[in-house]
C-alpha cells in the first residue's frame, strides 16, 4: 500500500526530482501511520492482497469481456422497437457463499458494472439484484466471475 | 487544420449535444432519482469533455482537473443520496409513530 | 505509424461516443427509473473507458497515458457505488414499486 501511494504521487506530479521525492516520502509515511492506527492496515494483510494480484488481473479482463457482451445486448435492447414492452424487470435474491466483506463488495460492484443487473442491497449471505430481463438473470446465475472471487477469497 | 483536431472537435460537439439532452431529462424527470441519474451522467460526460478539450489544446493540466472532477462529482452524488436516504427514513419513522 | 495511431484512436473514440448517444436515447425511451439506471450508468462506464483508451493513442509521452488510466480506474470504482445508491433510494422511497417491476423478495 505505501508503494502504491508513492507511485500515485509520482504519477500526479509527472516528474521525478529531489523535492518531489522527499515530500512524497514524508506524506506516505504519515498516511501509512494513519492507516495502521485507524484503518486496520498491517503488513500481513498487504501481503495477502499482493499474492492475489495475478488472479485479480484475470478477473478484471474477464469482467471487461463480459461487460462488452452485455453492452451489445443492452444497445440492441435500447434501439429495439418497443423497449418498454420487451423487458421484464424484477428484483431477485441471489445467494452467495462469499464470507468476507471485501469479497461481497467486489461481487456487488462487478454485478453493478455489468449492464443489465444492479445490486440493490447486500445482506449477510445474499445480494438483492435488480435484473432487467431473463437474459441478465441467467447470466447472473451461471457467471464465472463469482467462482473466481471464491477462489481468490480462500485463506483471506 | 489537421485530422486529429477535426476528430476532436466533432466529438466535442456531439458530446455537448448529448449533454443538452441529459439536462432536458434532469429538468423533466418526474421523480427525484431521475434527476440524480441525469446529473451522474452529465458529470461523467463532463469529465470526458474536459479530457477531449485537453487533447485538443495540448495541455496536460486538464488531466488533473478531470481527475479532481471525477472524485468531486462522485462525492456530490453520494452526499445527495445520503441526504435523501436519511430524509426518507425520518419520514417513515414519523409515520409509524403517528399511527401508533 | 502516425496514421495507424490516428485511425485506431478515432475508432475507439467514436465507439465511445456512439455508446454515449445510445445511453442518452435510452434515458428517454425507458419508462421507469430503475430501467433508466441500467442503460445510463452502465453504458457510460464502458464509453468513458473507450474514450480514455482512444485518447491514449493520441498522446505521445507516457505521463498523460498513465493519468488517463488512473482516471478510467476512478470512474470504474466510483460509478457502481453511485448507481447502487440511486437504486437503493428508489427502492426505499417508491410507493408503487410493484407496478414497475416484479419483486420476488426484498430486504
Amino acid at each position: 500500500m505505501p508503494i502504491l501511494l508513492f507511485l500515485l504521487w509520482l504519477v500526479f506530479n509527472e516528474r521525478i526530482t529531489a523535492d518531489v521525492i522527499i515530500t512524497g516520502v514524508i506524506a506516505v509515511l504519515i498516511l501509512t501511520w494513519f492507516l495502521s492506527r485507524f484503518g486496520g492496515w498491517s503488513l500481513k494483510r498487504d501481503g495477502q492482497f499482493a499474492a492475489r494480484i495475478p488472479a485479480f488481473i484475470g478477473f478484471v479482463i474477464n469482467l471487461i469481456i463480459e461487460m462488452c457482451i452485455a453492452n451489445i445486448h443492452m444497445i440492441a435492447l435500447v434501439l429495439s422497437d418497443k423497449p418498454n414492452e420487451s423487458i421484464r424487470p424484477a428484483i431477485v435474491k441471489h445467494k452467495t457463499p462469499l464470507k468476507t466483506s471485501v469479497g461481497r463488495v467486489a461481487l456487488a460492484n462487478s454485478i453493478t458494472l455489468t449492464p443489465g443487473t444492479i445490486t440493490v442491497d447486500v445482506g449477510d449471505n445474499c445480494v438483492y439484484v435488480h435484473a432487467i430481463d431473463e437474459r441478465a438473470r441467467k447470466s447472473l446465475e451461471n457467471s464465472s466471475l463469482e467462482n473466481k472471487l471464491i477462489n481468490m477469497e480462500k485463506g483471506l | 487544420m489537421n485530422m486529429t483536431d477535426l476528430i476532436l472537435i466533432i466529438s466535442m460537439i456531439f458530446l455537448s449535444i448529448t449533454i443538452i439532452f441529459c439536462l432536458l431529462r434532469a429538468a423533466l424527470g418526474p421523480r427525484m432519482t431521475d434527476r440524480l441519474v441525469a446529473v451522474n451522467i452529465i458529470s461523467i460526460k463532463g469529465v470526458v469533455l474536459i479530457l477531449l478539450m485537453g487533447a485538443y489544446l495540448h495541455d496536460n493540466q486538464f488531466m488533473d482537473i478531470a481527475l479532481v472532477y471525477v472524485l468531486l462529482s462522485f462525492l456530490a452524488v453520494v452526499c445527495l443520496a445520503r441526504n435523501m436516504l436519511t430524509k426518507a427514513a425520518r419520514k417513515e419513522k414519523e409515520e409509524t409513530d403517528g399511527t401508533v | 505509424m502516425e496514421l495507424f495511431k490516428l485511425i485506431v484512436g478515432s475508432v475507439f473514440i467514436f465507439t465511445g461516443l456512439f455508446i454515449f448517444g445510445v445511453a442518452t436515447i435510452g434515458l428517454f425511451r425507458f419508462r421507469y427509473v430503475l430501467n433508466r439506471i441500467h442503460v445510463a450508468a452502465k453504458c457510460d462506464s464502458l464509453a468513458a473507458l473507450f474514450v480514455c483508451v482512444g485518447l491514449m493513442f493520441f498522446s505521445s509521452s507516457p505521463g498523460p497515458i498513465i493519468k488517463l488510466a488512473v482516471i478510467a480506474c476512478f470512474i470504474w470504482l466510483t460509478n457502481p457505488v453511485a448507481s447502487h445508491l440511486v437504486s437503493k433510494i428508489e427502492v426505499e422511497t417508491n410507493e408503487n414499486l410493484e407496478d414497475e417491476c416484479k419483486v420476488e423478495e426484498l430486504p
